[in-house]
């Protein structure tokens, strides 16, 4: 019970860290989403059910807060991050190191054509642009953000 | 009955990703009903509670300095007011003279910026006026020196967030004061802010102002949009793209006047 409770407090502060200082960290645009990183490293060092529910949660606040025209993708999207990432659960540490950094591409690919690709998918964009100039560079970023996080929180290492 | 309990409890994340999609869809399908509207509402509104600290703090910093700002910017405001009246006189009596009809008047509501997000689907900030304070949906949004900020797409009692123009999905009526040509303003990733299908006979040149056309409900007619940065070639023979700079610097509002 004491972890849900930790686990959420933190949770709305990552939440709150990205809505408040997340342009800080923009790049011709492009921030990195702290929200799913914290939804890998709680599914994969702590539970797979709180990182689905936690994901929904913080999914679903962030949507209202946005204020996109789709409200609740973020919660499915994070979820789904959330149940794919508590797979690995206290398996992590026994795979490869590439193969971990290429689950982790394949989370926030998932996370990001999720949001990204359906959010996007009636605008004027072509698909290519959408993939090129957001959805690459975007995934790119946060696998950066979230390389150095699980190297100095040691996720994944034994 | 022995046998199920296992495989539910095998089945047990799945199942509760399964419920945690099916809630997540039922959300996407229910956005514009009432309670997901005050749903959202009840965040924007407990957000602001986060922010009302901080703007304070903020505030205590930059007081003398915005105060000094705001008495410059008030006699020059008073110069160009008293010439402005001038003109307002002349241009009544030759409207009276013509026949025309009056223009529709609107009063402003003043908001302070509690936050502004930016997300790959919508660039919007939450402001600290609400539907209590007279904010309505989709009401005009400007900035300090009258140029266009965006329009209000969601409203709680005391906050409201509104949508920027520089977001994907927003969209303006605007004229360009050279030729007088009508076209919509929006957002395309590869060039940025254009007025698409204008008359390629249309005489635009770079510098030209861009302003709202008022021929929607939500903004009035002359409000400042930005400057045309530069023209397309001609594409098909008959239309150009205008590329247009926005006006208003998105990353330093701290407050909007919210068209009434």
């Amino acid at each position: 019970m004491f972890d849900i409770i930790k686990y959420s407090l933190l949770g709305l502060m990552v939440l709150i860290f990205q809505w408040m200082l997340g342009d800080i960290f923009s790049i011709y645009g492009r921030t990195p989403s702290f929200l799913v990183i914290f939804i890998i490293y709680l599914g994969l060092t702590h539970s797979q059910l709180h990182a689905i529910w936690l994901g929904f949660l913080l999914g679903f606040i962030s949507d209202a807060l946005t204020g996109t025209h789709m409200m609740g993708i973020t919660a499915l999207a994070l979820s789904t991050v959330g149940y794919l990432s508590g797979i690995f659960h206290g398996r992590i540490v026994r795979i490869p190191v590439i193969v971990q950094y290429l689950l982790y591409t394949g989370f926030l690919l998932v996370f990001f054509i999720l949001t990204v690709m359906i959010t996007l998918q009636d605008s004027q964009f072509a698909t290519g642009n959408i993939v090129f100039l957001i959805l690459l560079p975007r995934t790119l970023y946060t696998l950066a953000v979230l390389s150095g996080l699980f190297i100095v929180l040691r996720v994944g290492a034994e | 009955m022995a046998s199920t309990a296992p495989s539910v409890s095998r089945y047990k994340s799945l199942i509760n990703l399964v419920t945690a999609v099916g809630l997540s869809l039922l959300i996407i399908g229910s956005n514009a009903t009432p309670l997901m509207v005050r749903v959202r509402g009840i965040v924007l509104e407990s957000s602001a509670y986060l922010y009302v600290p901080i703007k304070w703090i903020e505030t205590i910093f930059t007081i003398e300095k915005d105060y000094r700002e705001l008495q410059q910017r008030h006699i020059k405001a008073q110069i160009e007011l008293n010439k402005s009246r001038t003109l307002l006189n002349e241009n009544q009596r030759l409207r009276k003279m013509l026949g025309f009809k009056n223009e529709k008047q609107f009063d402003v509501i003043p908001a302070n910026v509690l936050s502004d997000i930016g997300s790959q689907t919508m660039n919007s900030l939450t402001v600290d006026q609400g539907s209590e304070d007279g904010v309505t949906l989709l009401s005009g949004v400007v900035d300090s020196q009258a140029q266009l900020v965006g329009k209000v797409v969601a409203i709680s009692p005391h906050t409201a967030l509104v949508q920027l123009v520089n977001d994907k999905n927003f969209r303006v009526s605007v004229r360009e004061m050279r030729s007088r040509d009508v076209g919509i303003l929006s957002y395309t990733l590869k060039t940025g802010y254009v007025i698409q299908d204008v008359p390629k006979n249309a005489e635009v040149i770079a510098g030209d102002s861009v302003l709202t056309s008022g021929f929607s409900d939500i903004f009035p007619e002359n409000i400042f949009v930005g400057w045309v940065s530069a023209i397309s070639p001609v594409v098909e023979d008959y239309v150009k793209t205008v590329r247009v700079d926005l006006a208003s610097d998105f990353n330093r509002l701290e407050e909007v006047f919210i068209l009434k």
